[in-house]
């Protein structure tokens, strides 16, 4: 047996057109049927709880409000665009002692003014540079000394052990091989017979 | 101009005729207002969001292309305003319900002096159904508000929302089964209490 599918409970359940065939089956299945009473216990339910609206008071509501609105935002940024662009000119404002000054640093005013500053902008670029080359060089000089000096230092210090572990090998070499010989030779004397004749 | 239909008052405003809006404003200012207020239940915010989102309509009045009604584009933003407000106050974490059991139902509760045949009596069953219904997804409860509580057809309905007619039933299917569900399980648990 079908059951009736979701579309066809809601449309019984909200008196939507539909099918007799399906509200018969509706009285004659009785899964439907108990799925049906839940959604009438649904639909109870969510008119129970609706939220009833008060009256509501008319505000008054034009576009000449949204229409200052838009205006307000786009003066904002055309401000906004306006601080940014003089900025970036160098636009300055100096008060002081009772006078105002205005500065553009980068257009406007003489031109040679402004290409001779460069210039010696640029001459003390190339200098601080030179100062900082030579600065390095000599530190790099410093460092390179110091370092050879302990390589040195640690290089005497390390053949100095390395040859007091050689002259210790060395003697303790020595002793074995007398000792060795020694044992042999007792081992010989053993071996000779008391007139001296070898067996 | 007020006898215009609305599309004709959008070209209108489309082409800097503000009044033409105003004339919208008016004809649909209390149905959004009414709207938003099954969302947000309170009449200051309904009013003020009604305001806001006539002025995004108006701004946005030109992606408004003519393909539905004008009214379904509309309720449209009127709804995706009121759940984008829900979100960001997050009523839920603001309502207890130790809150409801002092102050009690709401005045504006219909059927508050009503015994529907006798199944929901106390108050507490109300907010506990007024609860379900507002941890319900957006999606199913906007179906509730659109068909039960603004009495919309199907149609419209869908077409406000951009949906079929099928997943619109069905949606109020799911949410009305849920709720229905809630409300047997918590009479099965006190009728087994009360033996």
């Amino acid at each position: 047996m079908n059951h009736l599918k979701e579309e066809e409970f809601i449309d019984i359940l909200m008196g939507e057109p539909h099918e007799m065939a399906l509200r018969n089956h509706l009285d004659q299945c009785p899964e439907c049927l108990q799925q049906f009473r839940v959604l009438e216990r649904g639909l109870e339910a969510a008119r129970l709880v609706e939220p009833q609206v008060p009256p509501m008071p008319v505000r008054l509501l034009s576009h000449r409000r949204f229409g200052r609105q838009k205006s307000l935002r786009r003066f904002f940024w055309l401000a906004a665009a306006a601080m940014l662009t003089l900025s970036i000119l160098g636009f300055r404002v100096e008060m002081g002692s009772g006078r105002f000054m205005f500065q553009f640093s980068m257009l406007g005013g003489s031109s040679q003014a402004q290409e001779k500053r460069l210039a010696v902008l640029e001459q003390r670029l190339f200098e601080a540079l030179e100062l900082n080359a030579a600065i390095t060089q000599s530190q790099l000089n410093a460092h390179l000394n110091t370092f050879y000096q302990e390589r040195d230092e640690e290089l005497d210090t390390f053949t100095q052990a390395l040859g007091e572990k050689m002259m210790d090998l060395e003697l303790k070499n020595a002793q074995y091989l007398v000792n060795v010989k020694d044992d042999l030779s007792h081992q010989i004397g053993i071996r000779r017979s008391p007139k001296g004749a070898l067996q | 101009m007020k006898h215009l239909e609305d599309i004709e008052l959008v070209t209108l405003t489309k082409s800097g005729n503000g009044h033409a809006f105003d004339i919208l404003i008016n004809r649909y200012q209390t149905k959004v207002t009414r709207l938003v207020y099954r969302y947000v239940q309170d009449t200051d915010t309904a009013m003020d969001l009604a305001q806001d989102i006539f002025f995004k309509a108006f701004r946005n009045l030109k992606k408004y292309n003519g393909e539905s009604k004008f009214s379904s584009w509309l309720f449209r933003v009127s709804i995706n305003e009121s759940i984008d407000y829900l979100r960001r106050i997050k009523v839920r974490s603001e309502k207890s319900l130790d809150h409801f059991r002092e102050t009690g139902f709401e005045v504006t509760d219909r059927g508050a002096d009503q015994d529907i045949a006798g199944n929901f009596e106390t108050a507490q069953e109300r907010q506990h159904i007024r609860q379900a219904l507002e941890e319900l997804p957006s999606q199913l409860k906007t179906a509730i508000v659109m068909k039960i509580y603004q009495d919309m057809t199907f149609d419209d309905i869908a077409e406000t929302l951009e949906i079929p007619v099928s997943t619109v039933k069905s949606r109020l299917y799911k949410a009305l089964h849920s709720l229905g569900g809630v409300f047997r399980q918590r009479s099965f648990i006190e009728k087994r209490g009360q033996l």
